[in-house]
C-alpha cells in the first residue's frame, strides 16, 4: 500500500511527553475533562483530565473493571455520564447524540461485535457509508435519485472488503461469519463512515492467532492512512506490537501514561494489575466494579430488542 | 353518608290493550321532572316494568332513563324514563333474555349508583307475571360534604389499588424472573373469579371456601402453564417478543373460553352480593369491603415477607437480577420460575376471587384490568415488587378519587392511563425504577 | 427483493463439530405420525402435510448419506400421504355434493370466500401493512394500531358531521390524524425499549376508544352509537350504480353472483377502491423497503446500537417508520369508515390490533405480500369457521348437540381457534407463510 513509505514520517514524535496520568499532548484530537460515571454506590468513571493525540494508535489498558469499555461509551455518546466536559477536535461533546459523534468523524466498535447477522456482509458494508440520499424518506421511494451514490458506495465497499479479505462472503448474512470474521466486518463498516479517529474496543478478543496478524496490520494501516486510533485490549503482545501511546486505567482512574515499554516498567501499573490479584480489599472493590462494567455493557446490549 | 339501597321491582306479564309505542327515548331530564306516568301497551304484547324505589325510604326515583336491548343481538328495543312513581315501562317483542341499561346520567342530583352494583341488568322474559327482584344499590351523596366524599372515594381507591396490587405483584414476578409480558395476564384474574363461580353456584360451597379452592386451581393453573407452555418454550430458545405474541393468543382463547362456559352477562355467586354498610364515622364499608380489605393487605405483606426473608425469596430476586448467574452458582433456574408462576398466579386468582366477591363475574372483567394492571407495574418501574405495589396504588386511588376532579366517571380509567403515558414521558423508568434499568 | 445465498446459512453462535452418529431423520418421524394421524383421527386434512413433509425429509436425508436414517420411514410416510389426501379429496367432494349432518360446505365455502375478498379484510390487509412497516421491518412493537384506525376513521366522521366540513376535507383531517398520533406517541415512547413502546401505544389506543365513546363527549364524537351520515360522497361515487349486471338477492338487495362468489354492489364498489388502495400501500412498502431507507430500517430491527454508531438518526428513522404504518392504519380505518358508513368505538378495539397482528404473523412479516394474504386467510378462516358452526349448531337435528355448543357460543369457537391457532403459529412458525426465519425480529429482544 502507497500509505507506507510516507506514514512514518508523518508520525508525531511523542519523546517529548511527560510520563504521567493526564498528560498534554503537542495535538490533542480528543480532550477530556473530570469525566465520571457512577453505577450504584461505585464509581464506575472518574477521569480527571484525559488527551488522545492525533494520527498516533492509543492503546487504552487497565485490569478488568477498571472502566475503560464504560469511557469508550461515554465518550462516543453512548452512556450519559454524572458529570464532565470533553470535545473532538474543538467541539465539545458533552450529551450530544452517539450518532451525531459519529457523524463528527469519532466512530467506534464493540467489545460484543454489533454485525447485523440478518443483513448480508456487502449490505452491512453499504450501510456504513454516510450521506446516503436513498436513507432519506422523501427519496427513497425514486431509485433515480440514489442509484448511482449506492454504486459509489458499493465500490468503496468492494475495496475495502478486498482489503481486510472478505470479499469472499460478500453475499453471505453476516451471521454466518465467525468471530474474527465480526471483528474484521465491523471494522471495514466503521471504515465506511471514513472517521477521523476509529475507536475499537477489544478488536482481538475471540479471535483466532491466525487471523491475529493480519488484524494487527489492519489497526497499523488505518494510521498509516492518517487516522487516529484509540482501542482498548487485553492482549500485552498486541499493546507492545502496535501501540504508540499506552493510558493505564485502574478502578475509574487513569493511573499512568506513556510509550508502550516505559509503562510496562512503571511500578503503578504493575501494582494496578497484581494489586488486582493479591490485595483481597482490592479484588473486593474489583468485583464491584466489575460488575458495574457488567452493567454498563449490558446497559449496552440490552437495547437490542 | 347513608347507604340507601334502592330496589327495584321488575314486572313483566302480558297485558290486553293495542298500544305499542317505541319511539325515541325522550330526553333525559335534568333532576327529577317526572315523566309521564308509565302505561303498559295496551294489546297483549309483553313488556318490561321496572321500578326504581328507594328501598329505605321507599320513595321512586324519578326521572331515569333506562333502555331495553335485545342480549341476544344487542339490538335496542327501547327506551323510557321512570314516573312519578318510579316506573318504567318498555314494550318487548316476544320471550327472550333482555337486558336493562340504566343511564347513570339521568339519575337525579346527588343519587348515584354504588360501586358494587353494575348499571344493567339481565331480565328473561316468560309469559307470566315474574316479579324478579334484584338491588340495584343507589347511595345518596348529595348531603355529604366534599370531605367526606374524599375520604369515601379514596378507601374504595385503596381497596381497588389493593386488588390491583395483588394482580401486579403477580405480574410483577413473573415478568421479573422471565422477562416475560404477558397479555394473558388479565384472564388469570378472571380465571380466579370463574372458579369461584363455578365451586360456588355449580357445587355449591359456600364463597370463602370457593374462594380457597380458587386460589389453589390458580396456583395448579400458573403451575401447569409454566410446565406445559412456558418452560418448553424457553427450552426451544423461543424470544420474548415471540412470547408475548404466543401470550396473546393465550388471552384471546381463554377470554373467549370463559365467554363459551359463562356466556357474555355477569354473575353474581350466591352470598354477600349485596350487603348493607357500616358506619364508621369518616367512611362506610361493608363487612366484605372490609374482608377484601383486610386479605389483600394480608396477602401482600406475607408476600413481601416471603420474598425479602425466605431462600425461595432470595433465589427468586437472584434469577430475576442475572439468570445465568444464579444457574451457574448452582440454583435450580427452573423450579425457581415454576414456583414464581405458582405464587403469581395465586396471588393473580387471589385477586380475581376478590373482585367477584366485591362486584360480579364477566368473561371481561380480567382483561378489563389488565391494562391498569400494565399502568401500575410501569408507573412503579418494570420488575420491581416495590414500584408494583406504590403503583397499584396510585392507580387505584387516581381511579376512584378522579371524577372528584372532573374526569368524566364514565370513563374514569382513562385519568390512570394517561398518567401512565405521562410517566413515560417524564420518568420512562417509573418512579421507583432505576435509570439503568430502561437500558 | 435481496438475492440470498444457495444454502441456508447455519445459525450464528459457537461453532458446532459436525455431527458423527447418524440419526433418524426428525422429518421422516414427523411425516410419519402426519401421515397416521391423517388416515385415523384427522380424515385426510394432515395427509397433504405429510406428504410434503416426507419429500422434505427424504431430500435432506439424500443430501447429508451417513449422517440421517431412516429414509423407508418417509416413503412409507409418502404413500399414505397420498392416500390419505384422496381420502380427504372424497370427503370433499361428498361433503360439497351431499353435506355433512345437514352442514351444506358448499355454503360454508361461499362464506368463507366471500369475506376472504370482502371488505373486511380490505381493512385488515391494510392494517396489517402498517403494522408490517412497525414490526415486521423496523422491529416496532405498536399494540395500539385500532388507535391509528379510530383517528382515521373518527377525522373522516367528525370533520363531516361535527364540524360540517367538506367530504374531501374530512379526508384529508383523516390522513393527518395519524400522522399526529404518531408524533405525539414516538416522541416519548420511541426511545424505550420495546415492551415500553407496547403497553404506551395499548394504553392509547385503549383511551382514544374510551374517549370516542363517552357519554361526556357525545356532542362530538356521537357517544357508544357513533357517528353517522358522512359516507354519502363515497357512496355516490359508486360507479357500479347503474350497472345492470345484478340479480336480486335474497332480501331484495342487488348483488353480483359469481358462481363461487356474490357481492352486492356498495361491496363491490368498496372492494374496487379498497383493493387498489392496498395495491397502492404494497407499492410504496416494496419501494421503500428496497431503498437504502428500508436498509436502515431492517438494521434498526436487529440492533440500534450499532446503527447509531455509524452516524444514524435512529430515533428519526423510527419516527418516520411509525408515522408511515401509522397511516396505513389510519387508511386502513378510514377505509372501515367509508365501506360501512358509520365509527362505532367499540369496533376499534385492542382485540382489532391483536387480530391485525394475526394476520401479518399468518402472512409472514417483513415481506410485502405477507399482510395482505394473511388478511384473507384470516378472514376466511374466521368467516368459514363462523358459517360451519353456525350450521352445525342450527337446526332441528344440529350436527353438534346442543349440550356440547348453542347457537350463541359457536359464534365463540372461531376466535377460539384464532388464539389457538395465533399460539401455534408463533411456537411452529413465527415467519409465516411467506416470510423468512432469519429476517424477522421475533428472536430478538
Amino acid at each position: 500500500m502507497d500509505a507506507d513509505v510516507a506514514a512514518p514520517t508523518a508520525r508525531p514524535d511523542l519523546s517529548a511527553i511527560p510520563r504521567e496520568p493526564g498528560a498534554k499532548k503537542p495535538d490533542a484530537i480528543v480532550v477530556g475533562d473530570r469525566i465520571t460515571r457512577q453505577f450504584g454506590g461505585l464509581k464506575a468513571v472518574d477521569v480527571d483530565h484525559i488527551e488522545i493525540q492525533r494520527g498516533v494508535i492509543t492503546a487504552l489498558i487497565g485490569p478488568n473493571g477498571a472502566g475503560k469499555t464504560t469511557l469508550f461509551n461515554l465518550l462516543t455518546g453512548f452512556d450519559v455520564p454524572d458529570s464532565g466536559d470533553w470535545s473532538f477536535n474543538g467541539n465539545s461533546l458533552a450529551r450530544v447524540a452517539p450518532f451525531k459523534v459519529a457523524r463528527l468523524g469519532m466512530v467506534r466498535t464493540f467489545q460484543l461485535t454489533k454485525v447485523l447477522a440478518k443483513l448480508t456482509v456487502i449490505e452491512n458494508m453499504r450501510l456504513g457509508a454516510t450521506g446516503q440520499n436513498g436513507e432519506k424518506f422523501w427519496q427513497a421511494a425514486f431509485p433515480a435519485r440514489w442509484r448511482k451514490q449506492e454504486a459509489a458506495n458499493t465500490v468503496r465497499a468492494d475495496d475495502l472488503l478486498t482489503r481486510f479479505k472478505l470479499d469472499a462472503k460478500r453475499e453471505d448474512f453476516a451471521g454466518s461469519l465467525s468471530g474474527g470474521q465480526r471483528k474484521l466486518l465491523e471494522m471495514a463498516r466503521a471504515l465506511m463512515v471514513d472517521p477521523e479517529l476509529i475507536m475499537l474496543d477489544e478488536p482481538m478478543a475471540g479471535v483466532n492467532p491466525a487471523l491475529k496478524q493480519s488484524l494487527l496490520g489492519h489497526v497499523k494501516s488505518l494510521r498509516d492512512e492518517g487516522r487516529t486510533v484509540l482501542f482498548v485490549e487485553h492482549d500485552m503482545d498486541m499493546v507492545r506490537d502496535i501501540s504508540d501511546w499506552v493510558i493505564v486505567m485502574a478502578q475509574g482512574k487513569i493511573v499512568a501514561e506513556g510509550t508502550p515499554e516505559s509503562v510496562m516498567a512503571d511500578p503503578a501499573v504493575i501494582d494496578a494489575y497484581l494489586g488486582a490479584h493479591h490485595d483481597t480489599d482490592l479484588r473486593d472493590l474489583d468485583e464491584s466494579a466489575l460488575e458495574a462494567e457488567a452493567v454498563a455493557e449490558l446497559g449496552a446490549t440490552e437495547e437490542d430488542a | 353518608m347513608v347507604l340507601l339501597a334502592a330496589i327495584a321491582y321488575v314486572l313483566l306479564s302480558p297485558v290486553s290493550a293495542a298500544h305499542a309505542d317505541e319511539t325515541e327515548p325522550p330526553a333525559p331530564t335534568e333532576s327529577s321532572s317526572p315523566a309521564p306516568a308509565a302505561e303498559p301497551p295496551p294489546d297483549g304484547q309483553p313488556y318490561i316494568r321496572v321500578a326504581l324505589k328507594d328501598a329505605e325510604t321507599d320513595a321512586p326515583v324519578t326521572g331515569v332513563t333506562l333502555t331495553v336491548f335485545d342480549k341476544a343481538d344487542d339490538a335496542e328495543i327501547g327506551a323510557s324514563v321512570t314516573d312519578a312513581e318510579g316506573v318504567m315501562i318498555v314494550p318487548i317483542p316476544g320471550n327472550g333474555v333482555y337486558r336493562v341499561v340504566l343511564d347513570e346520567d339521568t339519575l337525579p342530583d346527588g343519587i348515584e349508583l354504588s360501586s358494587q352494583t353494575s348499571n344493567e341488568i339481565e331480565i328473561t322474559a316468560r309469559f307470566e307475571v315474574n316479579p324478579g327482584l334484584f338491588p340495584i344499590g343507589v347511595q345518596d351523596v348529595v348531603t355529604t360534604p366534599f370531605a367526606e366524599r374524599l375520604s369515601g372515594s379514596l378507601v374504595s381507591g385503596v381497596k381497588f389499588g389493593l386488588l390491583v396490587a395483588l394482580a401486579a405483584l403477580g405480574l410483577s414476578l413473573i415478568f421479573g424472573t422471565t422477562g416475560l409480558t404477558n397479555f394473558a395476564h388479565g384472564e388469570l384474574i378472571t380465571f380466579g373469579a370463574m372458579v369461584t363461580y363455578a365451586v360456588n353456584v355449580g357445587i355449591g360451597l359456600p364463597v370463602v371456601l370457593s374462594g380457597i379452592v380458587a386460589v389453589l386451581v390458580s396456583a395448579l393453573f400458573g403451575w401447569a402453564q409454566d410446565r406445559g407452555l412456558w418452560r418448553p418454550l424457553r427450552k426451544r430458545g423461543t424470544g420474548l417478543i415471540a412470547m408475548m405474541i404466543v401470550s396473546i393468543g393465550l388471552g384471546l382463547l381463554l377470554r373467549n373460553l370463559y365467554q363459551y362456559l359463562i356466556g357474555s352477562s355477569r354473575k353474581s355467586l350466591s352470598q354477600y352480593v349485596s350487603q348493607g354498610r357500616h358506619d364508621f364515622g369518616i367512611v362506610k364499608l361493608a363487612d366484605k369491603e372490609i374482608a377484601i380489605i383486610v386479605i389483600a393487605t394480608v396477602t401482600i405483606v406475607v408476600t413481601c415477607v416471603v420474598l425479602m426473608k425466605t431462600r425461595l425469596g432470595k433465589s427468586m430476586r437472584a434469577v430475576s437480577d442475572n439468570p445465568a448467574l444464579a444457574a451457574s452458582s448452582g440454583m435450580q433456574v427452573d423450579r425457581v420460575i415454576s414456583a414464581v408462576w405458582i405464587l403469581g398466579t395465586a396471588l393473580t386468582g387471589l385477586a380475581g376471587v376478590l373482585l367477584a366477591v366485591n362486584s360480579q363475574i364477566n368473561f371481561l372483567m380480567g382483561f378489563k384490568l389488565l391494562l391498569l394492571v400494565f399502568a401500575a407495574v410501569t408507573l412503579g418501574g418494570l420488575g420491581t415488587i416495590w414500584g408494583a405495589l406504590f403503583g397499584s396504588m396510585v392507580i387505584g386511588i387516581m381511579v376512584e378519587v378522579g371524577p372528584l376532579f372532573g374526569v368524566p366517571s364514565s370513563i374514569k380509567e382513562v385519568g390512570a392511563l394517561v398518567v401512565l403515558i405521562l410517566v413515560l414521558l417524564i420518568r420512562p423508568q417509573g418512579i421507583l425504577g432505576r435509570r439503568e434499568r430502561i437500558g | 427483493m435481496s438475492t440470498t445465498t444457495s444454502e441456508p446459512t447455519p445459525a450464528p453462535g459457537p461453532a458446532v463439530a459436525p455431527q458423527q452418529v447418524a440419526r433418524t431423520s426428525k422429518g421422516a418421524i414427523t411425516a410419519m405420525v402426519l401421515a397416521i394421524a391423517g388416515l385415523t383421527l384427522a380424515v385426510g386434512i394432515t395427509s397433504p402435510f405429510a406428504y410434503v413433509k416426507a419429500r422434505q425429509a427424504l431430500r435432506e436425508i439424500d443430501a447429508a448419506p451417513g449422517r440421517l436414517t431412516g429414509r423407508g420411514m418417509a416413503q412409507a410416510a409418502q404413500i399414505l400421504g397420498i392416500i390419505g389426501t384422496l381420502y380427504l379429496l372424497a370427503w370433499v367432494v361428498i361433503g360439497f355434493t351431499a353435506g355433512i349432518g345437514g352442514v351444506e360446505l358448499s355454503g360454508v365455502l361461499r362464506t368463507a370466500l366471500n369475506q376472504a375478498f370482502g371488505p373486511n379484510a380490505i381493512v385488515y390487509a391494510l392494517a396489517a401493512i402498517g403494522l408490517n412497516v412497525h414490526f415486521g421491518y423496523t422491529g416496532l412493537l405498536n399494540f395500539g394500531q385500532a388507535g391509528f384506525m379510530a383517528v382515521g376513521a373518527y377525522g373522516l366522521a367528525v370533520s363531516v358531521v361535527t364540524w360540517d366540513l367538506p367530504f374531501w376535507l374530512g379526508i384529508v383531517v383523516a390522513l393527518g390524524a395519524p400522522v399526529v398520533l404518531a408524533l405525539m406517541l414516538g416522541i416519548p415512547t420511541l426511545r424505550l425499549r420495546a415492551d415500553y413502546l407496547a403497553i404506551a401505544t395499548i394504553a392509547t389506543a385503549e383511551i382514544l376508544r374510551l374517549v370516542f365513546g363517552a357519554v361526556e363527549t357525545k356532542s362530538v364524537f356521537g357517544g357508544s352509537n357513533g357517528l353517522t351520515g358522512y359516507a354519502g360522497t363515497f357512496q355516490d361515487a359508486n360507479i357500479f350504480r347503474n350497472w345492470d349486471i345484478f340479480t336480486s338477492g335474497a332480501l331484495g338487495f342487488e348483488r353480483l353472483d359469481l358462481g363461487i362468489v356474490d357481492f352486492s354492489k356498495r361491496d363491490l364498489w368498496s372492494m374496487l377502491v379498497g383493493w387498489t388502495l392496498v395495491a397502492i400501500c404494497c407499492l410504496i412498502v416494496w419501494a421503500m423497503m428496497r431503498s437504502p431507507w428500508g436498509r436502515v430500517l431492517r438494521s434498526i430491527r436487529e440492533d440500534e446500537d450499532a446503527v447509531r454508531s455509524l452516524g444514524k438518526n435512529v430515533f428519526a428513522y423510527k419516527m418516520q417508520a411509525l408515522i408511515l404504518g401509522g397511516l396505513f392504519g389510519g387508511l386502513a380505518g378510514l377505509f372501515l369508515a367509508l365501506k360501512q358508513a358509520s365509527v362505532v368505538p367499540s369496533d376499534y378495539s385492542t382485540n382489532m390490533t391483536f387480530l391485525a397482528f394475526t394476520a401479518l404473523l399468518i402472512g409472514g412479516a417483513a415481506r410485502v405480500g405477507g399482510p395482505v394474504i394473511g388478511a384473507m386467510i384470516l378472514w376466511f378462516l374466521i368467516s368459514g369457521l363462523g358459517a360451519f358452526f353456525g350450521q352445525a349448531t342450527s337446526g332441528s337435528d344440529p350436527l353438534v348437540p346442543s349440550w356440547l355448543m348453542d347457537n350463541t357460543q359457536s359464534s365463540l369457537v372461531r376466535f377460539i381457534a384464532v388464539g389457538l391457532g395465533l399460539m401455534l403459529l408463533m411456537i411452529f412458525r413465527p415467519q409465516g407463510i411467506f416470510g423468512d426465519r432469519r429476517e424477522i425480529a421475533i428472536d430478538g429482544r
